[in-house]
């Protein structure tokens, strides 16, 4: 269970060297929320709203400037995420992982598949030598629908979707059990976006998953998951259940996301 | 002046553009005809790879050198672009044809003010304006893509705008020549829907109140149909299919069609109550193009004549969309545009005689037509 | 099977644009011809490079091809010294020796395992002193057994103490060539640990290092190379002496690469694969080795290519000064040091000028290289394989 308690961040902007006093801007203001276990939550917010913030904070990418993140395992233990040191950030590792945007971005691509996969499983807890990185690694590849002649391709000899599998197969690969997933859909064309959706639904039955969900499309989000939070300028406006939030959308700026969505006529 | 010719601004066929890359020959258009009629928006569809943005480059003969291009036609109200003189052809450029891109942000010269880079391109195209008029025309011209404060944003440098306000200003410099047509690639994807929506909106009015022709190049079908008069599906470098918009969306002939509008999700439906249809396989090598219908291999309605060789593209009257009651997809949003009946041609490239019926059995689960 | 396409449209692109650059292939050429011939220097050298010939100092290149006891074929004329100031020779008449391909010569070891004693060329003709006297035990025997000598053949003439330029030039070249490839990985390495470290970094390790690395840039180098090599003692062997100034040359040429290197890593660590690196709890160093240099591979080809000639000129000038390679150990600056004294000397001895050839000929090809390499992974140039 991952919850966010009031936590806060922000950015210095950039400043001279003689600047008197530096400048801030709020990334995120006071969020607080909480994803249960085997939960979807879906985060929709338009471009600096804050979400991708969010997200890196959830997973102790970035330090909270206030406020508390913790995340209580299966096996019960507590765990504070952003400020821990290094042993306890070893230790979430294994439990929580991050899925990037751009698959094309977030994965090397002069790297071979394989040490892709192992490069991250080495530093963690449940490195049990190459010979059982390498059969996870195929076990992932696999999950996430690739086979085994895809270890040793390169990022570049992949279309999208199959990168951004590639890049699911990476957060699996220490087994975790909360998936955050920031605009993972994104970048990919419409039809290979479903697939990518049909996987991850996929994944989250078979493995438990808890899944944190974020994406700028209001109509992905409210289909995808389970509970939805939407983020104005850094703060959560609204939170409900995905099929409430769809039927019936409260706050002002949820109405007026709802209204700028291009629809589609029925077809005859 | 404009309505004395009869004919389409821009008359397009069998535009054909290969690269030569370290990877071989990439063939991004593989024989696309196109018209755009003064006026009309014509939205351009496809996904990555789909030769949709080449297509458009290619109309005004912004293609690097290692493009290889082969038009048999490719006229701008009647005359040959292929041929075309340096100088007429900078006319054309950012002239008779405006063009807006994806990032604004990437085409302003950061150091330079919104006034000068504007003036720049007014004098280029009308050097007999005075300082004074230039002014005057500049604020005009952002006043009309819906920037309030004109005369003190003229002074603002690109950064301080943001992606929607710049991308309005980009619009301003593509209308300082009063083209006749826009070309606009992909102009909202790196916008928010709510700053689309207005984009959308402005270019919109910009049709209404000078009668631009406008092509809207887009990934994204739904908002295309939200714009567009006609509609173009690219995919794998072919257009399958072309039309009028409303026939193209309520009664689309080709299953790529089919199957993109399937992939659209509409707002309200949740994955407990409604499975996805998803489009198997890849969207297509441009490097390795299928020999037959680029779609076949994704294709659930396929046959093996469909793998065999590139299906011609087939015209067909459009007919009205009559069975609204039965349709697969959750209901339509309320100022859905329903026309009362659709003329027209469209043009398809399936050979499959009653796709239609095929892709309908196709579409309930388990029951593949062949 | 992509991938395998996509290595060999690779080679088969780079093949195309050598071919669109005749200087570069023909550079190209050069340095594999070089440097295959600085691997057989032993079978390709007709003596060794301490080998000397008393009588037949400053000789002339002697290589002729024609003569009318022998008729065509190469062979060489007997010369006698005619003048002990000028150092002139007079040919002999008739007293020809051929010049055979194969011939056994001065017993070596290829590679210091395979004992040999034929060499590509030489004479089979028994030395002949400066009276023109044969020294020989016998009638037919193998020359080198009876006086350890045959009759000299100097490609390119031989230099004050008799010995062949040609051979030295090749044994020579196992010091100059291989300066720059082993000077240029240690100050590669110098520079992508502390360039990649500030970079990675930033904040104080990056301030640290980089007024470190432009202490090292504002000195003018060849002050700093005589000074380092001037407080390090002289009495070294030659290997040592190779290895002081390897370590020299390094040190003074890796802060422009390490600040062309941090900025690189600047950039490359802002991207997605970095962080996500991160993320997944891999360590700083193990990320820029594994992770980032990988991206900047073709800048670092560029910068090996065009960073080796001065290495090698590096060592030239040291040793021209008398600070680098000394006999009996040789090296192209060493020769150009012990030749090249005087103007005098060159207008006298004109082929005491070629390790300088050789010299700018690996120079030019080194950097006619560079700039195809450069040309190709010019980041400008490179056609997206995807659209």
């Amino acid at each position: 269970m991952l919850t966010l308690d009031a936590v806060s961040k922000r950015f210095a902007l950039k400043a001279g060297y003689f600047a008197a006093a530096r400048r801030h801007v709020y990334a995120v203001r006071e969020v607080s929320l909480r994803i249960a276990a085997g939960e979807t939550y879906g985060l929709v917010g338009e471009s600096g709203s804050g979400k991708t913030t969010t997200a890196r904070l959830a997973v102790g990418m970035y330090r909270p400037d206030g406020g508390a993140i913790t995340y209580r395992d299966r096996a019960g233990d507590l765990h504070e995420v952003g400020r821990s040191g290094a042993r306890a950030r070893r230790e979430l590792r294994t439990r929580l992982a991050y899925v990037f945007q751009d698959p094309a971005r977030s994965l090397n691509p002069r790297m071979r598949v394989e040490s892709i996969l192992l490069a991250g499983l080495r530093y963690t807890a449940n490195w049990r030598g190459v010979e059982d990185g390498r059969s996870r690694a195929l076990a992932a590849l696999e999950s996430v629908g690739l086979a085994a002649r895809h270890l040793s391709r390169r990022p570049p000899d992949f279309s999208g979707g199959q990168r951004q599998r590639v890049a699911i197969a990476r957060a699996l690969m220490v087994q975790p059990e909360t998936l955050i997933c920031d605009e993972i859909v994104s970048a990919l064309d419409v039809s290979i976006r479903s697939q990518i959706l049909d996987l991850l639904q996929h994944l989250r039955r078979e493995l438990g998953l808890t899944l944190m969900f974020i994406s700028h499309d209001l109509a992905v989000v409210t289909y995808f998951c389970d509970r939805v939070g939407v983020m104005q300028d850094g703060r959560l406006v609204e939170e409900a259940a995905a099929r409430e939030l769809a039927a019936n959308p409260r706050h002002g700026y949820t109405q007026t996301l709802y209204a700028a969505v291009p629809k589609l006529p029925a077809p005859g | 002046m404009r309505d004395a010719d009869a004919g389409p601004l821009y008359d397009v066929t069998g535009l054909t553009v290969t690269f030569s890359t370290e990877r071989g020959p990439l063939h991004a258009v593989r024989g696309v005809d196109l018209e755009i009629d003064a006026g009309t928006v014509v939205g351009l569809v496809g996904e990555s790879g789909s030769g949709k943005s080449v297509t458009a480059q290619a109309l005004l003969r912004l293609l690097p050198p290692h493009a290889l291009v082969n038009v048999p036609r490719l006229l701008f109200r009647g005359e040959d672009v292929v041929t075309m003189r340096p100088a007429a052809l900078q006319r054309l450029r950012g002239g008779r044809v405006g063009m807006i891109f994806q990032e604004p942000a990437r085409s302003f010269d950061p150091i330079y003010s919104i006034e000068r880079s504007l003036a720049e391109t007014l004098h280029t195209h009308r050097p007999e304006l005075d300082p004074e008029a230039l002014h005057a025309r500049s604020v005009a011209l952002l006043e009309e893509v819906g920037i309030a404060e004109a005369e003190r944003r003229l002074a603002s440098f690109p950064h301080q705008f943001s992606g929607g306000m710049l991308q309005r200003v980009m619009i301003a410099h593509a209308l300082a020549a009063d083209p006749e047509v826009l070309i606009a690639d992909e102009p909202t994807t790196a916008l928010d829907v709510t700053v689309q929506a207005q984009v959308v909106d402005l270019l919109l009015r910009l049709r209404a109140a000078r009668g631009l022709a406008i092509l809207f190049i887009s990934h994204d079908l739904a908002l295309v149909g939200q714009i567009a008069d006609r509609l173009v599906v690219m995919y794998g470098g072919l257009v399958m299919e072309q039309g009028p918009a409303a026939a193209v969306l309520h009664a689309p002939r080709h299953p790529y069609t089919r199957a993109l509008l399937d992939a659209h999700l509409p707002l309200g439906v949740h994955y407990t109550e409604q499975p996805l249809h998803a489009i198997p396989g890849n969207v297509p090598d441009p490097l390795h193009p299928e020999p037959g219908c680029p779609f076949a291999p994704r294709c659930a309605v396929a046959e093996g004549r469909c793998t065999r060789a590139i299906p011609p593209l087939v015209a067909e009257p459009a007919h009205a969309p009559a069975a609204r009651a039965t349709s697969s997809v959750a209901a339509a949003a309320p100022h859905d545009p329903m026309p009362a009946a659709v003329t027209g041609i469209v043009h398809h490239r399936c050979l499959l005689p009653g796709t239609k019926a095929s892709l309908a059995a196709a579409a309930a689960p388990g029951e593949a037509a062949c | 099977m992509a991938e395998a396409a996509g290595r060999v449209g690779r080679s088969a692109a780079l093949w195309q644009r050598l071919r669109a650059r005749p200087v570069a292939a023909a550079s190209l050429l050069v340095l594999v011809l070089l440097y295959g011939a600085m691997l057989f220097a032993e079978f390709l050298a007709p003596y060794a490079p301490t080998t000397t010939f008393r009588h037949h100092t400053h000789q002339p290149p002697t290589l002729g091809f024609h003569s009318r006891e022998l008729g065509f074929g190469p062979q060489v004329q007997h010369r006698v010294l005619v003048d002990e100031v000028t150092r002139r020779y007079a040919r002999i008449r008739g007293q020809h020796y051929r010049v055979r391909l194969f011939a056994r010569g001065e017993p070596y070891r290829l590679w210091g395992l395979v004992p040999l004693r034929v060499h590509l060329f030489g004479t089979t003709a028994p030395y002949v002193d400066e009276e023109g006297a044969t020294v020989q035990a016998a009638s037919g025997a193998d020359p080198w057994l009876g006086t350890g000598q045959a009759y000299p053949v100097f490609l390119l003439g031989s230099d004050h103490l008799g010995r062949d330029i040609f051979s030295r030039i090749l044994y020579g070249s196992r010091i100059s060539l291989t300066i720059g490839f082993i000077g240029i990985s240690i100050s590669l390495s110098l520079a992508i640990i502390l360039g990649g470290l500030a970079g990675y970094y930033g904040g104080a390790v990056d301030w640290t290092i980089m007024r470190f690395a432009e202490f090292f840039i504002l000195i003018p180098g060849l002050y700093l190379i005589l000074f380092l090599r001037s407080i390090l003692s002289y009495d070294w062997d030659s290997g040592q002496s190779f290895v002081v100034i390897t370590a020299i040359l390094s040190f003074v040429s890796w802060p422009g690469t390490a600040r062309l290197i941090r900025g690189m890593v600047h950039s490359i660590k802002r991207e997605d694969f970095i962080a996500a690196a991160q993320l997944q709890g891999i360590p700083a160093l193990a990320i820029i080795v594994t992770q980032i240099v990988p991206q900047m591979a073709s800048i670092l080809i560029v910068s090996v290519a065009l960073g080796i000639p001065g290495f090698i000129l590096g060592e030239t000038v040291l040793s021209y000064l008398g600070l680098g390679i000394t006999d009996p150990a040789v090296s192209w600056g060493s020769m150009l040091n012990r030749n090249v004294t005087s103007l005098s000397n060159l207008r006298a001895f004109p082929w005491f000028l070629y390790p300088g050839v050789a010299l700018v000929l690996v120079t030019l090809a080194f950097n006619f290289l560079g700039d195809l390499l450069r040309d190709i992974f010019d980041p400008y140039h490179q056609e997206r394989a995807r659209g």
